[in-house]
């Protein structure tokens, strides 16, 4: 006997389906367009008004350059970026996967310890590639 | 045993009340499915099944306070506290810097005080990193808004003077 559908709120679907149409859409954007060649792309706002790079800068690079398979180049764009994509895409298949099969699957208990880390590793990093010596220039875009 | 009304409007059943457990686990039965037990010719929301009032809600966390709903109403004690820490990542990276730390900050907090079983401390630190990771969101978008805009204009000035 196959068992009754889920009950899914118009709500939740809606908002599922806007989130896929939206990466489709970025994923797109990204690979078609080189972020340095097009005006169209936002410059981060930090780095407008003080000249200096904060940790999500070149991430947009960074991700055209991914989608190209050059990893290399993205990690000289945004090394944290690069690195913290998988854990991104994990949680984002988690997100799909709760979403279409209703399963509710343990919840990652993350010790605060790694959380605080994680702050403090985006507040040096977002210091320490505004150096202007190396090898803290390798942290800054090129 | 039991028959139910799945979201379909299509019958299904009779199933034992292990099944009808699974399904409201899996999503598929919500407290106003209507149910129809054994025996019992009229129909009723599962709300009104006491047996399955546990199965509705998902448990809260120990240390968590007793949900004072009366039983059949869906509870608004959820299952973990959200920390909101994947949105706190994805705003700081997508350049808010100050307001995304901030929010990750606030869900180191949510994790501490569960660990400590300080559920209500835990929810008071949820809503905060939810209202950075919203205001790292809003400032961004306007901020860059903003900027966009008036790149654009710069650069219409530009095409109008004369080379």
């Amino acid at each position: 006997m196959t068992p009754p559908p889920r009950v899914i709120s118009g709500y939740r679907s809606a908002l599922l389906g806007l989130v896929l149409l939206l990466a489709a859409g970025a994923v797109f954007v990204f690979f078609r367009f080189n972020p340095v060649q097009h005006p169209f792309f936002p410059t981060c706002v930090f780095y407008r008004m003080t000249g200096l790079y904060c940790p999500g800068c070149g991430a947009q690079r960074a991700l055209h350059a991914l989608l190209h398979g050059e990893l290399l180049v993205a990690v000289h764009f945004n090394p944290l970026f690069v690195l913290a994509l998988p854990f991104l895409a994990f949680a984002a298949g988690r997100y799909l996967w709760r979403e279409v099969t209703g399963a509710t699957p343990a919840p990652i208990v993350i010790r605060p310890f790694w959380i605080v880390l994680l702050a403090v590793v985006v507040v040096a990093f977002g210091i320490l590639r505004n150096l202007p010596f190396a090898p803290f220039t390798y942290l800054a875009p090129p | 045993m039991y028959k139910i009304i799945g979201a379909n409007q299509v019958e299904y059943g009779p199933v034992n009340a292990d099944q009808l457990r699974q399904w409201i686990a899996e999503g598929r039965v919500n407290a106003q499915t209507m149910i129809q037990a054994e025996g019992d010719p009229n129909w009723k929301p599962l709300s009104a099944f006491p047996e399955f009032a546990s199965s509705v809600p998902p448990a809260p966390p120990p240390g968590a306070p007793p949900s004072f709903a009366p039983a059949g109403i869906t509870p608004t004690v959820p299952a973990t506290v959200p920390n909101y820490l994947v949105q706190a990542i994805l705003c700081t990276l997508c350049c808010c810097l100050p307001f995304g730390i901030v929010a990750i900050v606030y869900a180191a907090q949510v994790n501490g005080k569960l660990q400590a079983g300080d559920y209500a401390g835990a929810q008071a630190a949820s809503k905060n990193a939810k209202l950075w990771c919203w205001l790292a969101f809003g400032i961004g978008l306007v901020s860059n808004g903003i900027i966009l805009v008036i790149e654009f204009a710069a650069g219409m000035m530009q095409g109008l003077q004369p080379h």
